[in-house]
């Protein structure tokens, strides 16, 4: 019986990015799940979500022990009829963290007097946090680091733009949970009662990172 | 067939102040994207990035210009810029870090090689994140780069090369 079109010893090893032999369909199969067939395409999509008239969104399976990176995407955050803003926070045994994240970021906001500002804090609520607005959409990147690891805190890069008063505003920046912990999910949430809609929420993990 | 992004490599070390990711660049992408994660080390200092050259060593000729704002937790940011310097510094500052870094042109001879990035890292107390602009002004084949303590070792440094499609 051949493995890999190879009768006897010395059948090859198979990893990514070195696949020898000739594969059968069910060989190319057990490879991928495996993670040792060469296919291109690290940026794996876990999973898209919208919202419609919600207060919260959540994604509670991001496979954190397959990825250490995760990337996510927000289109088009805006209130759905009153003014609100939004938080990123992160899930710990599927409940929300809600208070002692750090976070800097730098905002340009051209219908402030100061268009330049710093936004930081060493006791915030969230991980990003989008701004106070009537309806207008924000959009929004961000890379995740560590979030199934137990020893490490978990990081955030981001950037998200918009509009605010019918002018551009636009923040970037990072932010950490500063606690060695597991996150185990993300919270898009509302900063108050009033509810929101997003377009498209798409999460991503990031292999062999 | 559409990929996106395509694995390369990765190259890791647990005790060492660098860490060298030789024969990544190629002329296959004009686009790379390097993942840095985790970056821990014994010292908060600077994290340092320089490319290689054709021949595989490292480029520490003042040929650099980078610029970033370095964002703080806890008090006023602070820019970081320069030109003709030996490195592009303040890839992050502090005894950990993660950060993500998009190459341009590193294979093209006919161009200068640039990156942009972002991180976040600090010490157990204190953020600090970074975001920057760098380039180094030479045409020429650059593959590879390394990532170089300012000072101290790290214990934990991962990187992951990634072709952009």
């Amino acid at each position: 019986m051949s493995k890999y079109g190879y009768v006897g010893v010395d059948i090859p090893a198979q990893s990514f990015g070195s696949n020898k032999g000739v594969f059968n369909p069910a060989e190319i199969n057990e490879l991928v799940a495996d993670n040792k067939w060469t296919s291109f395409g690290q940026l794996e999509l876990i999973e898209t979500q919208t919202a419609s008239n919600v207060n919260a969104l959540d994604f509670t399976s991001i496979q954190e022990s397959t990825y250490n990176v995760h990337f996510i995407t927000v289109s088009n955050f805006s209130a759905v009829s009153s003014s609100t803003g939004g938080y990123l926070q992160l899930l710990e045994s599927g409940v929300a963290k809600t208070t002692g994240y750090q976070f800097a970021y730098q905002q340009a906001d051209l219908s402030a007097g100061t268009p330049f500002t710093e936004q930081k804090s060493t006791s915030g609520s969230s991980m990003v946090s989008y701004d106070f607005d009537p309806v207008t959409p924000r959009n929004n990147y961000a890379y995740i680091y560590n979030a199934g690891d137990s020893s490490k805190y978990t990081f955030v890069t981001a950037q998200y733009v918009g509009i605010n008063n019918s002018n551009l505003v636009m923040r970037f920046g990072s932010a950490v949970s500063p606690v060695a912990s597991v996150v185990n999910g993300i919270r898009i949430q509302s900063s108050g009662a009033n509810n929101f809609n997003i377009d498209s929420v798409s999460l991503y993990g990031i292999r062999y990172s | 067939m559409a990929t996106n992004l395509e694995f390369i490599n990765s190259f890791s070390t647990t005790s060492a102040s660098t860490l060298s990711a030789d024969n990544v660049f190629t002329t296959k992408y004009d686009v790379y994207k390097i993942v840095m994660t985790p970056m821990d080390k014994s010292t908060d200092s600077e994290h340092l990035f320089r490319f290689l050259d054709s021949g595989g060593s490292e480029i520490s000729s003042a040929n650099y210009d980078y610029a970033s704002l370095e964002m703080y937790g806890h008090t006023g940011f602070t820019q970081r810029r320069t030109t003709g310097a030996g490195s592009i510094a303040y890839l992050g500052f502090g005894d950990r870090n993660q950060a993500t870094m998009y190459v341009y042109n590193p294979a093209d001879t006919g161009s200068y090689s640039f990156v942009q990035y972002q991180s976040s890292g600090g010490t157990s107390t204190l953020l600090r994140g970074e975001k920057g602009i760098g380039v180094l002004k030479l045409s020429a084949l650059h593959r590879g780069f390394i990532i170089r303590a300012n000072t101290g070792t790290y214990s934990d440094l991962s990187v992951s090369i990634y072709g952009v499609k």
